[in-house]
């Protein structure tokens, strides 16, 4: 298209015309903006908020949040597994093995006493080594150790005695009152033992 | 007065300031929302638009710069906006029905003597202009009365350069027209 007028305006005065600007009332034109204006949102409140914006940085409130979010959720896993092992674990204590290992703990002697006597066990065959049969033992009592024991000891803590001083005379008697004292025990003495026993092989 | 130190105003008294900015340069932006709007009523309501838009974007604008350089550039901006904001078929085919009464056959007979348009007054050459197509009025405006070129026109206005050399044109043999007939009428 190649529009051709017939009078064609010159555009320099065309120009000028256009910009020839007429007396304005600036207080009414002022008026009507600020009717806009109210309308509209404040200014100056949305410079506040890109200031709030600037002081938190947004990709390290992302991060943050990322981060708590992480923490949060694995403490939450973390527990709940937890509760689920404890749950199980009862479970199967209690419908699998509960019962023989009640009937094992009735069975058994009580620890702590057995404890107690390989304690004064160990302790006179110390004093055996030593030499001293009258060797003063823990004196037990009678809720954690019982008497059987006590003697048993006292007559092996005698035999070592015996045996280390090298065929010193000892009373069999003292022995045997011992041995006797305890019918629960039998135990032989030195005299009874058989003599083939004492009989060293050539 | 710089951008900053409106900034800096705009904060101890916002209103105190856009009065400023609304002062100094009122009689200049009014008379481009004139150029720009089909009537007096779309000129008010382009002004305090793009006027709202100009002071808001003020904030965000390089603090270096002086108001006079980015004010015009920015309200021109808004203004086109407005425009495009009625819609592209408003923009692009809308007519306004200056001449309809008017009798079209003046410029088929002899008009010598109608052609002297410096005679004219400046309100028949706003009234030829605001017969024009929005999309052709605003480039016609951009282009002659604003200073701009085809392309700066054509990237303001969102549109290709062949479109905006093409409404020019339009522009140019319609306006024309229109002050041919306005000023036979004005004579008459």
């Amino acid at each position: 298209m190649n529009p051709v007028f017939k009078y064609p305006v010159d555009e320099q005065m065309l120009r000028s015309k256009l910009l020839e600007t007429q007396p304005v009332d600036i207080e009414q034109a002022w008026e009507k903006f600020e009717l806009y204006l109210s309308q509209q949102k404040p200014l100056f409140t949305a410079v506040k908020k890109n200031t709030l914006n600037l002081m938190i940085h947004p990709t390290l409130l992302f991060r943050v949040f990322l981060a708590g979010l992480i923490v949060l959720s694995s403490v939450f896993f973390y527990r709940q597994l937890n509760s689920k092992f404890s749950e199980t674990l009862e479970k199967l204590h209690a419908t699998s093995s509960a019962a023989p290992l009640k009937q094992i703990v009735r069975e058994s002697p009580m620890p702590m006493q057995e404890h107690q006597s390989r304690d004064i066990e160990k302790h006179a065959v110390i004093a055996s080594e030593i030499g001293s049969a009258n060797i003063a033992l823990p004196a037990p009592t009678e809720d954690t150790a019982p008497k059987a024991v006590i003697k048993k000891a006292q007559v092996i803590a005698v035999k070592e005695s015996s045996a280390s001083a090298k065929h010193t005379e000892v009373s069999s008697e003292t022995t045997a009152e011992t041995v006797k004292s305890s019918p629960s025990e039998t135990i032989p003495s030195t005299a009874e033992l058989p003599e083939e026993s004492f009989e060293i092989p050539l | 007065m710089s951008v900053a130190e409106w900034v800096q105003l705009s904060k101890n008294d916002e209103k105190q300031a856009i009065r400023y900015v609304f002062d100094t340069y009122y009689p200049c932006l009014s008379a481009i929302a004139t150029r720009l709007a089909k009537d007096t009523a779309q000129a008010e309501e382009m002004l305090c638009y793009s006027f709202y838009a100009c002071v808001s974007k003020l904030k965000h604008q390089l603090k270096s710069l002086h108001l006079d350089d980015i004010f015009k550039a920015e309200f021109i901006r808004g203004c086109v906006s407005y425009a495009k904001g009625f819609g592209k078929a408003y923009f692009v085919s809308s007519t306004v029905d200056v001449c309809r009464e008017k009798p079209n056959y003046i410029l088929s007979s002899s008009t010598k003597h109608l052609t002297d348009f410096s005679k004219l007054h400046p309100t028949v050459f706003l009234e030829a202009l605001r017969a024009l197509v929005p999309a052709q009025r605003m480039v016609f405006s951009l282009v002659i009365a604003e200073g701009y070129s085809i392309e700066q026109s054509a990237e303001l206005l969102e549109c290709s350069i062949e479109a905006a050399k093409f409404n020019l044109e339009k522009a140019k043999l319609n306006f024309n027209k229109h002050l041919l007939v306005l000023s036979a009428v004005s004579q008459a």
